[in-house]
């Protein structure tokens, strides 16, 4: 008999991936359901349950990373409260959109060719940043500063189109840019399963113009409740696999610890170049996932997930072992705490 | 004992976004207790290795 419906070699594979997700977001401090919905797709969930399975485990997340935030620094509740909205109609608009995907059977098409394309791009944004990183000088530690607004973001947050909203932390904006940035990012939650923080916190830090801070903290509040939201709009059509997501996440919330732990051990840009191609290899295991359906070779759909998960355990394990070594004192060196906990 | 699957769909929802919540607390505070319980000893077995 299988325990929660899943065979042992799921549920072992389920707390393994997870666990591996989780050292590595733990580490690099994003959800990392982007990694699941494609998992799940890749594995033959249907894609309304792969999607809706990763929005259920990035709230899980979400829960735990304010739990660990407790007072997640600076949030601006009314800038929260209007992305919570808006981000919650964007969902609605991304499921119904896959549901409608799901009746005409291109869903899985669809959202595996999305998955290609935002793997692809994450990928290339992460190995460029560790080009960057290596361009730096030894005095130059502080890096591209943060306080470097693109000239895109600049002109958008130069529109005054009314109503303008007064924010706490100092500012205004307009209704529409607030409405747009979490529109926009709710649509891709809702037809990715993604929980979109690495989209969200961006969008609030330069569209909208807050400080680091605030739209960190923000991300965070108005990320919690969407999670719960996209879970439940899901969770409607009984389109969440619980055993699924409870396997994940009993990997993930130890992973994550650990990750979070290492970050005071090793140094990103030592390990930064191996995920971005980790998340070109993820990138091409789900292009092969979805060749597989073409031409019906079985090879492709177990290279797809030895690419996928294969991956995120190979560099999960690059940070634990860089992680051990660096905690363990050597003859000649001593262990130090080599970065600061951002 | 009531049936989940009988439930309105709404509470079922309600229901998945509840024990998913609950598990995440869970989860934390037991792990969060493992560590402080086990840290210290794998520090030291590592420290004498």
């Amino acid at each position: 008999m299988d325990p929660f419906g899943l065979s042992p070699a799921l549920i072992l594979l389920f707390v393994g991936f997870g666990f591996m997700v989780g050292v590595l977001f733990g580490f690099f401090g994003m959800g990392g359901s982007f990694l699941i919905t494609p998992t799940l797709l890749i594995l033959g969930y249907p894609a309304s349950v792969a999607i809706g399975s990763g929005l259920a485990f990035y709230f899980g997340t979400s829960v735990i990373a304010v739990l660990k935030h407790y007072d997640i620094g600076q949030v601006n509740y009314k800038l929260g409260a209007i992305l919570f909205v808006t981000l919650s109609i964007g969902i609605e608009l991304g499921s119904m959109l896959v549901f409608a995907l799901e009746r005409v059977g291109v869903a899985e098409l669809i959202t595996g060719i999305a998955y290609v394309v935002l793997l692809a791009g994450i990928g290339m944004l992460f190995l460029r940043r560790a080009m960057n990183l290596s361009d730096e000088t030894e005095d130059d530690e502080v890096g591209p500063s943060d306080e470097e607004i693109p000239a895109i973001a600049q002109k958008i947050q130069s529109y005054r189109i009314p109503p303008m909203i007064s924010l706490a932390s100092g500012g205004r904006a307009s209704l529409w840019t607030m409405s747009g940035a979490g529109g926009s990012v709710g649509v891709l939650s809702g037809l990715l399963g993604v929980g979109g923080g690495f989209m969200r916190m961006p969008a609030i830090y330069y569209l909208i113009g807050t400080p680091l801070t605030v739209a960190v903290g923000t991300s965070l509040f108005a990320g919690l409740f969407s999670g719960a939201y996209g879970a439940f709009t899901y969770g409607m059509s009984g389109s969440v696999a619980l055993p699924v997501v409870t396997m994940l996440l009993i990997g993930s919330a130890l992973g994550a610890r650990l990750g979070s732990a290492a970050t005071t051990m090793v140094e990103e840009d030592e390990v930064i170049v191996y995920f971005g191609i980790m998340m070109l290899l993820a990138s091409a295991g789900v292009g092969f996932s979805e060749l597989a359906n073409w031409v019906g070779f079985g090879f492709l759909d177990v290279l797809s997930v030895v690419l996928l998960v294969g991956s995120s355990f190979f560099v999960g394990s690059i940070i634990l072992y860089s992680a051990a070594k660096a905690y363990t004192p050597s003859s000649d060196e001593p262990a130090t705490a080599t970065k600061q906990d951002s | 004992m009531i049936e989940v699957g009988t439930l309105p769909t709404v509470v079922q929802a309600l229901l998945i976004v509840v024990a998913v919540f609950l598990e995440a607390v869970v989860l934390y505070g037991g792990y969060g207790y493992l560590e402080e319980w086990f840290a210290p000893r794998i520090s030291t077995v590592i420290e004498n290795v």
